[in-house]
């Protein structure tokens, strides 16, 4: 299963520049391809795409709806966090850090060091074993028009 | 993205002499029977090879590999990350089932496949690929005779995927070979050379492709909360979180179970050096772990060369420790990283090159190795993966090589499987354990050494209530590897509940030993069957989750009858019967054959080692090849 590119594609490559797994090849203006292997379905293709050319694995469009700092973003709740640092680990694009040394607490604690990379793919939660993420739209994003 | 309940009951068949596969579904009775993981893999391997696995040797295009997804695989259920490999083994010519934590599992399990079966031979070696449209063959062309690492990055380039590969070591034939997924191995009874004797370099799954839903989520979310909470409170978990499985370093000194010399001396102070406390000072120490997991054994950190490095675990810090008379923990960690890109097992090499070392200072065999020697290890470890010079030799496991030069007595070995790094003189417990494992000289088989030594529940110098734990114990592990979740989770499950938390210590040791089966009758894993239960949607009851793990081991017992294993296999090499006075004050010898007579009394088999035919029908087994085992076996 992944997300596939349809025929409003006009090639610009926005999406090849935001895959975070590499899986989109084409040339320029001309129709572009997901490698279904490759895709992890994070739908940051779809969001970004200008014409509303890609659809889901169940063949929903996804629609370009926020801006990219808009997205859905991994929430920590730290309070069952064990500092196991999967979530760090399984980031396709290294969007989370690991900090150390709070004293009498936790070895270390995930936090986003790059959220602008951040494409909502969600594997930190899913690889995260004590469900401490959430990917979700903070409070006051969530208002965006 | 597709969902499924709790297991999709498919299981890919490989043939790869044909380059062709088929996808099959077991019955409802094997799967609530046997749960999945080690138990169902043994009865399929069972089912299809019958009468002719006695005769079958390892290396046969006929032998069936089995990979094994088990039941918590992906569910997000504690410690849901790992998968079971299964298969008869070319090192000890008996079965062998390993757990193994790699990113394989969670792609396998993801595209769809609750497990891979493969037999055949390829004709030229071959990369098999997986994903929920099925299975592609490819050449593996330059990635033959590539190590580990390299090749695994060449195969792996996207977070969906997970590979299970060999190194140099599989594809030469060395019989103590592993099989790498991410950075965890499936590491005993020579599995990797199974799989280069079938020509097979790689199987790549590609997964992410369904999600695993449990079939009763609600009870699946409480029961998850209750048993991370025991894990997470576990004093046993929080060490191994802390320092990793190295923690146990320190006791292995002061308890006496350290191997030194070659099983000689049993403790050394200088092994110290080796603890886990002091190298997550010296390294600086994170976790690195098989995700998702729940107690966080894993670690890496950086070494004084700059290099990163995962921490090697207990066993091999031991075995290449201790046991060679090194105290220099730097050196046994790039000596692990070398071991872990050629394929080579850590646990049985280390034994191996500890028994060379004796026989030469015996002059049994000429060698270049010498305890406290290690400029020339790294060289061995390489002519060892690529069978050249004295590593030719080496290849062959410690057993093979003490009928071959002389030196039985002191090949830490049982059943021609390795020990691992625990001297059994120092828990008679862990001496029965090690003399009855089904697979060999198995540590996790029972793991009674913790009771003794580490939690000191039981005595670790006496008889009483030894057959009784290691029995209980290896049906709970056996049940435990059929779903398919961490061992080291157990003592959670089994000592945070109310009834054993709250019972004052000294109680709980007085009933551990005079009464152990009242113990066994009080304590209570409810919470991990109660999970199997979410996750099926078939109601399995604590006493029949620990049945079910009794029928998985007395199978896999009628499966090594078979093989010809009788009960003169059942006991320890001579060392850890005759020799007591070692440099630990205590004398002591394993009296084993009292504690295996009481064993077999305990488990239910007659004198010579058979399960009866009562216990056979207790366990609704009489189904299976046995008129033929016991007929060889009497």
């Amino acid at each position: 299963m992944s997300m596939a590119i349809g025929d409003k594609c006009i090639g610009c490559t926005a999406c090849v520049k935001a895959c975070p797994v590499g899986a989109i090849s084409g040339e320029k203006k001309s129709r572009h391809d997901i490698d279904p292997a490759r895709c992890i379905e994070c739908g940051a293709c779809g969001r970004l795409c200008p014409t509303g050319a890609v659809s889901d694995s169940q063949g929903v469009p996804v629609v370009r709806l926020l801006p990219r700092a808009a997205w859905a973003k991994p929430v920590f709740d730290l309070r069952h966090c064990i500092s196991c640092a999967a979530c760090a680990d399984h980031c396709p694009v290294t969007c989370l850090a690991l900090s150390t040394g709070q004293p009498g607490g936790l070895a270390c604690w995930p936090s986003q060091s790059a959220p602008e990379k951040c494409v909502s793919c969600g594997l930190c939660a899913f690889y995260c074993p004590m469900d401490c993420i959430a990917i979700r739209q903070s409070a006051g994003e969530r208002n965006h028009p | 993205m597709k969902t499924i309940r709790g297991e999709s009951k498919k299981y890919l068949e490989i043939d790869l002499g044909k380059r062709s596969w088929s996808v099959f579904s077991p019955t409802e009775a094997d799967l609530r029977d046997y749960i999945g993981g080690k138990g169902l893999g043994l009865k399929m391997i069972h089912d299809r090879l019958g009468n002719r696995l006695g005769a079958l040797d390892p290396l046969d295009p006929d032998n069936i590999l089995a990979f094994m997804m088990g039941t918590f695989l992906a569910t997000g259920a504690p410690c849901s990350a790992r998968f079971a490999g299964v298969t008869k083994s070319p090192l000890t010519g008996i079965m062998v089932a390993a757990s193994c934590g790699g990113p394989f599992g969670m792609a396998c399990k993801t595209a769809g496949w609750d497990g891979v079966l493969v037999s055949g031979q390829a004709a030229e070696p071959t990369v098999v690929h997986i994903d929920e449209a099925g299975v592609r063959f490819e050449a593996a062309g330059e990635l033959w005779s590539m190590e580990t690492g390299p090749a695994q990055s060449r195969l792996v380039d996207n977070p969906r995927q997970g590979a299970l590969l060999i190194g140099p070591a599989g594809e030469n034939g060395v019989l103590y070979s592993v099989i790498r997924s991410g950075h965890r191995y499936l590491g005993r009874g020579g599995m990797g050379t199974v799989m280069g004797a079938k020509n097979l370099k790689a199987i790549v799954a590609t997964g992410l492709s369904c999600r695993i839903e449990p079939a009763d989520p609600v009870a699946f979310a409480r029961l998850n909360k209750k048993a991370r909470t025991m894990i997470n409170r576990n004093a046993f978990v929080r060490s191994y979180r802390a320092y990793g499985t190295n923690f146990g370093v320190n006791p292995g000194v002061d308890a006496g179970y350290a191997p030194v010399r070659n099983f000689r001396d049993r403790t050394d102070e200088r092994c110290r050096n080796l603890s886990g406390e002091a190298m997550a000072e010296r390294y600086h120490t994170t976790h690195a772990v098989c995700a998702p997991c729940t107690v966080l054994c894993g670690h890496k950190g950086t070494y004084p060369d700059g290099v990163k490095r995962h921490i090697p675990e207990y066993e091999t810090i031991g075995l290449w420790g201790g046991n060679l008379m090194n105290f220099d923990p730097d050196i046994i960690g790039s000596w692990n990283d070398r071991m872990n890109e050629l394929g080579i097992d850590t646990i049985s090499c280390g034994a191996t090159v500890g028994w060379a070392m004796e026989a030469a200072e015996k002059g049994l065999r000429p060698s270049q190795l010498a305890f406290g020697r290690t400029d020339n290890i790294a060289g061995i470890l390489d002519d060892i993966a690529w069978r050249r010079g004295e590593g030719a030799d080496l290849a062959l496991g410690s057993r093979r090589l003490a009928l071959k030069y002389g030196g039985l007595d002191f090949a830490a070995q049982v059943k021609g499987l390795e020990m691992a790094a625990y001297d059994p003189r120092a828990g008679w417990g862990q001496g029965l354990n090690y003399a009855v494992a089904n697979r060999g000289g198995c540590h996790l088989n029972a793991y009674p050494i913790a009771l003794e030594a580490l939690f000191k529940f039981i005595p670790q110098y006496s008889t009483l209530s030894k057959a009784s734990w290691v029995a209980f114990m290896e049906d709970l592990f056996s049940a435990t590897n059929s779903t398919q979740t961490c061992q080291f989770t157990i003592f959670g499950y089994l000592l945070e509940p109310p009834i054993a938390r709250f019972t004052p210590k000294p109680l709980l040791k007085l009933a551990m030993t005079l009464l152990p089966e009242v113990a066994q009758l009080v304590l209570d894993w409810s919470a991990l069957s109660g999970l199997v239960s979410a996750i099926t949607g078939r109601p399995i009851g604590m006493r029949a989750f620990l049945k079910s793990g009794r029928r998985t081991h007395v199978l896999e017992r009628c499966m090594n009858l078979a093989c010809g294993i009788t009960a003169a296999d059942d006991t320890l090499p001579r060392r850890f019967l005759e020799e007591a006075i070692t440099k630990h004050p205590v004398k002591s010898v394993v009296p084993i054959e009292s504690l295996v007579k009481a064993y077999y009394r305990k488990k239910g088999y007659d004198a010579d080692g058979v399960p009866t035919p009562r216990l056979l029908r207790r366990l609704g087994l009489p189904s299976l090849v046995l008129p033929s085992v016991v007929g060889a076996a009497r």
